[in-house]
């Protein structure tokens, strides 16, 4: 577009000012003839003339030019060079043509000598026009350059106005994509007229969201006292009466623990799964020491080993480049659930061993216990549901699943060799 | 040094036309032949051309000595092809060439002052001096513009003395400085008058006109080549050099490149030599480009002008006009 | 053990209190963070543990976690809560709970962590019996390695204490299974080889070997320093 309006401008400037260029040469061609002209008188029957040189001089002057001229009377030649091209342009006042090579430009002026005769002395000076369209695509090209230019300065000054303009929609542009996920604060910034109600629209819709969310997550952390601390006072009740009953009802207080230990597990699994999706919309991500956080999660596990007699075994985790960029509390949770989990299922009198380690750079988190192992048919199946020939998993799976799939991990559970199970979580590494 | 001289009168036959050559001239002897005109005397342009066969060792320059007249037939007659250069102090026959289209532009760029299109460049100067035998005209040492010279002259005092310059019927030279003294000084026609009332007998050349007033023959030449006079000074007590303060006049002696020349390069870089300090350098003093710039006694140098406007100097009619006026003033024999 | 027992709901602090002192901890019951506060104000220097539940009707239970903490006392805080928003529980270990306990909780883990709790708090004593490179504190049994903690099971501590009984002669495995289980109850004839092979891993970085002498039992040695 630019480009177009510039060889326009070019060629519509080289026009006018080769035309006036022209004009000018033909001006000064023109005064010199005149004069040749103006000098001319008869005498003694013969024409007598002069070329004044500082008339060319001056023409000279003008542009390094070649100069000629030629003084005819009727069609005979009395001096000058007699091959310019008067013919082809004989009623012509000034005409341009190639002569010897180059662009001429040439005037022409005449008088009559005697009065009513057709013969008339005529003088023509000529003079090549090499310089002057140089000179015209010259003034030209820097007319359409300055035009160019012009119109690049004013796109840009266009560009920065608007910048300028849209400076307070940029930034608060810029506060939504740092805003975390949780913050529905409202914007605060002062903004010009043209986007306060735009700005009052985010706002609302902010202070609705809030709004929801506080509620739903109220909602979950009072369905979870509502729920737990009842189930938490009838299993304590059980195990209080497990100890009192006669030894033929024991089994039957036994079984109601086993069922609303369950209940209670379901019931954390279900609100867990509910705040890591929400934690998903957080997106909290930092740096991750996974040797550190294992190591934490044993010495908070191990009392309940400790009550199921079952050995807790970490194994290298004290290497520094064991780093995963996630959120640290759904990772926890998710390691937390596999070992717990292995605990569950481990005899007594055997170790549960977890290690961490770095693999093809992933970090694997592997923990193995000594229980009774799954199905070998159903592995490889989806582990949405727990397919443990003995108990349950509950939830876990998922929860465990659900962290890898949000960390770009991957969970692979197999049988070991001599019995039990190996459940490998993996994360990049970062 | 001069390589091979030979300095006889010869005609040489170019084709079909035939050319009155004055001398004919080698210095180098090298492979790539330079060949060029000009109306120098040999003897002046020598070292230079001596200065660039010693750093340019393959070449040989063969050098024509013609008059301007002749060169200017000889580069209109399509001989050019063999020529690699055109060197003259005929300035106006100069300008008239490459007006008309015989030559090509330079590769360097040359000053504006001294070149036109970039196709004639300057290359020396000839300042141009009036002299006087000092016993002849024992009063002419105070005088300062050609307007004094008119009015000594003019006295009572003065006996009738016999006078020269350039005939400029016979001279291009002379020709070429009448018409710039008119252009220069409207009273010229009136001086003449003055020079005629005495005893004006022109003459042809700057070498005849400073033997003439050293032998008192004449006891004043206007108008004659300083170059020529400088060399005589030492042996001539009586002969004295006049440099008029109004006006000097100078002719620029120039050079270009034919449009068919054989070796355009080559003639390139002998121009760029000639004008560069070590070129100058052995010229005379005299007719170094740099004495226009120089403070010597004397009015203001005032170089003709290298402008397409010498050309009507040489148109016919013109001449003519010239003549008609010149043989009202000047009676000649 | 003396302990400071903060709990709301009346069924499960009845319960808790039930077992408490079943265990033989001497426990005061307050049902409100004002009852809590008053109890700390006037006995601080009683309390072992204090078991604290978080959401109580006149406030957090983290208030009173925080004046706990700016006392400087050795108190262990075991929280409990109901919720399991996992952000809480990092929280509350942040703001200097010991350890916490999420509702529902077996009566088992709740001794295990009590035990766990407690012994956070215990200091070096002056006086130890030295076996090795190690200390042993006799009165609150705990083993110490310089001034850090062995995290030693009750299993494997009872294990320990009968090999350093044989006073650097071998221990019967006969002696040490009684030592463990009592006379009366069951447990798996393998069970003190797998406690004696956790107490070996425990201690081997700290210098001590158990050796097994076959078909009789085991001896607690010093290795010898190069």
């Amino acid at each position: 577009m630019l480009v177009i309006v510039s060889i326009a401008v070019y060629w519509a400037t080289n026009a006018v000012v080769e035309r006036s260029l022209r004009e000018g040469q033909d001006r000064n061609l023109q005064a010199v003839a005149q004069v040749i002209l103006d000098s001319a008188v008869k005498t003694d029957g013969s024409i007598n003339f002069e070329l004044p040189y500082q008339a060319f001089e001056v023409l000279a002057y003008s542009a390094p030019e070649r100069i000629y001229y030629a003084v005819f009377l009727g069609s005979e030649i009395l001096s000058g060079y007699e091959d310019i091209p008067l013919r082809e342009h004989a009623e012509a006042s000034s005409f341009g043509d190639i002569y010897r090579g180059e662009s001429t430009r040439f005037v022409v002026a005449s008088k009559s000598i005697r009065p009513g005769s057709s013969e008339s002395l005529r003088v023509v000076v000529g003079q090549t026009e090499t310089s002057y369209q140089k000179q015209s695509s010259t003034i030209a090209a820097w007319i359409a350059f300055a035009v160019l230019v012009s119109f690049a300065l004013l796109a840009l000054w266009a560009e920065l106005s608007l910048r300028h303009a849209l400076k307070p929609v940029v930034a608060i542009e810029q506060d939504l994509i740092e805003r975390s996920a949780d913050d529905f604060s409202p914007i605060e910034r002062p903004v010009p007229s043209e986007v306060v109600r735009l700005v009052q629209t985010l706002n609302r819709i902010f202070e609705q969201h809030r709004g929801l969310l506080q509620e739903n997550r109220a909602f979950i952390a009072e369905a979870t006292h509502q729920i737990k601390t009842p189930i938490a006072a009838i299993l304590m009740r059980a195990e209080l009466l497990e100890r009192e009953v006669e030894q033929q009802s024991r089994s039957a207080v036994r079984d109601l623990i086993i069922r609303a230990r369950y209940a209670s597990k379901l019931t954390t699994q279900l609100l867990m799964r509910a705040t890591l999706t929400y934690r998903e919309v957080l997106g909290a991500r930092e740096q991750v020491d996974v040797g550190a956080l294992v190591a934490s999660i044993l010495r908070t596990l191990d009392p309940v080993a400790e009550i199921k007699d079952v050995g807790l075994v970490g194994v290298d985790l004290e290497s520094s480049d064991l780093i995963v960029f996630g959120d640290r509390i759904a990772l926890r949770e998710a390691i937390t659930c596999l070992i717990d989990n292995a605990i569950d299922y481990a005899p007594i009198l055997t170790d549960v061993e977890v290690n961490v380690c770095l693999d093809d750079k992933r970090v694997r988190v592997t923990v193995m216990d000594r229980g009774p192992g799954i199905d070998t048919d159903e592995l490889g199946e989806t582990f949405d549901t727990d397919k443990r020939s003995s108990g349950h998993m509950g939830l876990g799976l998922s929860i465990v699943e659900k962290v890898a799939a949000s960390h770009q991990g991957q969970l692979c559970i197999s049988n070991r060799e001599g019995g039990g199970t190996q459940c490998d979580l993996l994360f990049a590494a970062s | 040094m001069r390589s091979l001289v030979c300095c006889v009168l010869i005609l040489l036959s170019f084709q079909s036309y035939s050319l009155e050559i004055e001398g004919e001239f080698f210095v180098g002897q090298g492979t790539d032949e330079l060949t060029l005109i000009g109306t120098s005397d040999f003897s002046r342009v020598q070292p230079v051309f001596a200065g660039f066969v010693a750093v340019n060792q393959s070449v040989r320059i063969h050098y024509l000595q013609m008059s301007s007249r002749e060169i200017d037939a000889a580069v209109r007659s399509g001989l050019s092809p063999n020529i690699d250069l055109v060197m003259s102090s005929a300035v106006d026959l100069q300008v008239r060439l490459v007006n008309d289209g015989y030559a090509q532009p330079f590769d360097a760029r040359f000053d504006q002052q001294m070149s036109w299109r970039n196709e004639l460049v300057q290359v020396a100067i000839e300042p141009v001096v009036t002299i006087f035998n000092r016993s002849s005209l024992p009063h002419l040492g105070a005088v300062k513009t050609r307007r004094e010279l008119a009015l000594v002259l003019d006295s009572k005092e003065e006996k009738r003395v016999s006078i020269t310059m350039y005939n400029p019927a016979v001279s291009g030279v002379g020709y070429l400085l009448s018409r710039q003294d008119l252009i220069q000084d409207e009273h010229f026609w009136q001086l003449l008058e003055k020079l005629e009332r005495h005893n004006l007998k022109p003459n042809c050349c700057s070498g005849d006109m400073i033997d003439q007033v050293i032998s008192g023959q004449s006891a004043l030449a206007y108008n004659v080549l300083e170059s020529y006079v400088l060399p005589r000074l030492e042996n001539a007590p009586l002969l004295d050099i006049l440099r008029f303060e109004d006006y000097q006049l100078a002719i620029p002696r120039t050079a270009f490149v034919p449009k068919q020349a054989n070796d355009s390069d080559l003639a390139n870089r002998l121009v760029n030599y000639f004008v560069s300090n070590d070129g100058q350098s052995r010229l005379v003093p005299s007719v170094r480009l740099d004495i226009v710039q120089s403070n010597r006694r004397g009015g203001p140098i005032k170089p003709i002008r290298i402008t397409p406007a010498l050309i009507v100097h040489l148109d016919e009619t013109n001449r003519r006009r010239f003549f008609n006026r010149w043989n009202d003033v000047v009676n000649v024999p | 053990m003396r302990l400071l027992l903060v709990e709301d709901t009346k069924d499960l602090a009845d319960a808790l209190l039930k077992h408490l002192r079943q265990a033989g901890h001497t426990t005061d019951h307050a049902s409100s963070l004002s009852a809590a506060e008053g109890f700390w104000s006037s006995e601080r220097d009683a309390y072992d543990v204090i078991i604290l539940d978080i959401e109580l009707p006149d406030g957090e239970g983290t208030t009173l976690l925080k004046q706990v903490r700016a006392s400087g006392l050795p108190v262990g805080v075991l929280v409990l809560t109901a919720r399991s928003e996992v952000e809480d529980k990092v929280y509350l270990l942040d703001v200097g709970a010991d350890d916490y306990l999420t509702k529902p909780f077996v009566l088992d883990e709740l001794d295990a962590r009590l035990r766990a709790v407690k012994r956070r708090h215990i200091a070096k004593p002056l006086v130890t019996k030295e076996v090795g490179n190690l200390a042993y504190d006799p009165t609150n049994r705990t083993l110490w390695s310089g001034s850090e903690q062995l995290q030693l099971r009750s299993q494997e501590l009872k294990l320990f204490e009968g090999l350093i009984q044989a006073n650097g002669w071998t221990a019967a495995k006969e002696f040490l299974f009684d030592h463990l289980y009592g006379l009366d109850q069951d447990a798996s004839s393998n069970a003190i080889e797998v406690h004696v092979s956790r107490l070996r891993r425990k201690l081997a970085p700290h210098g001590l070997d158990i050796e097994t002498i076959r078909g009789y039992g085991y001896q607690l040695k010093v290795r010898s320093v190069e």
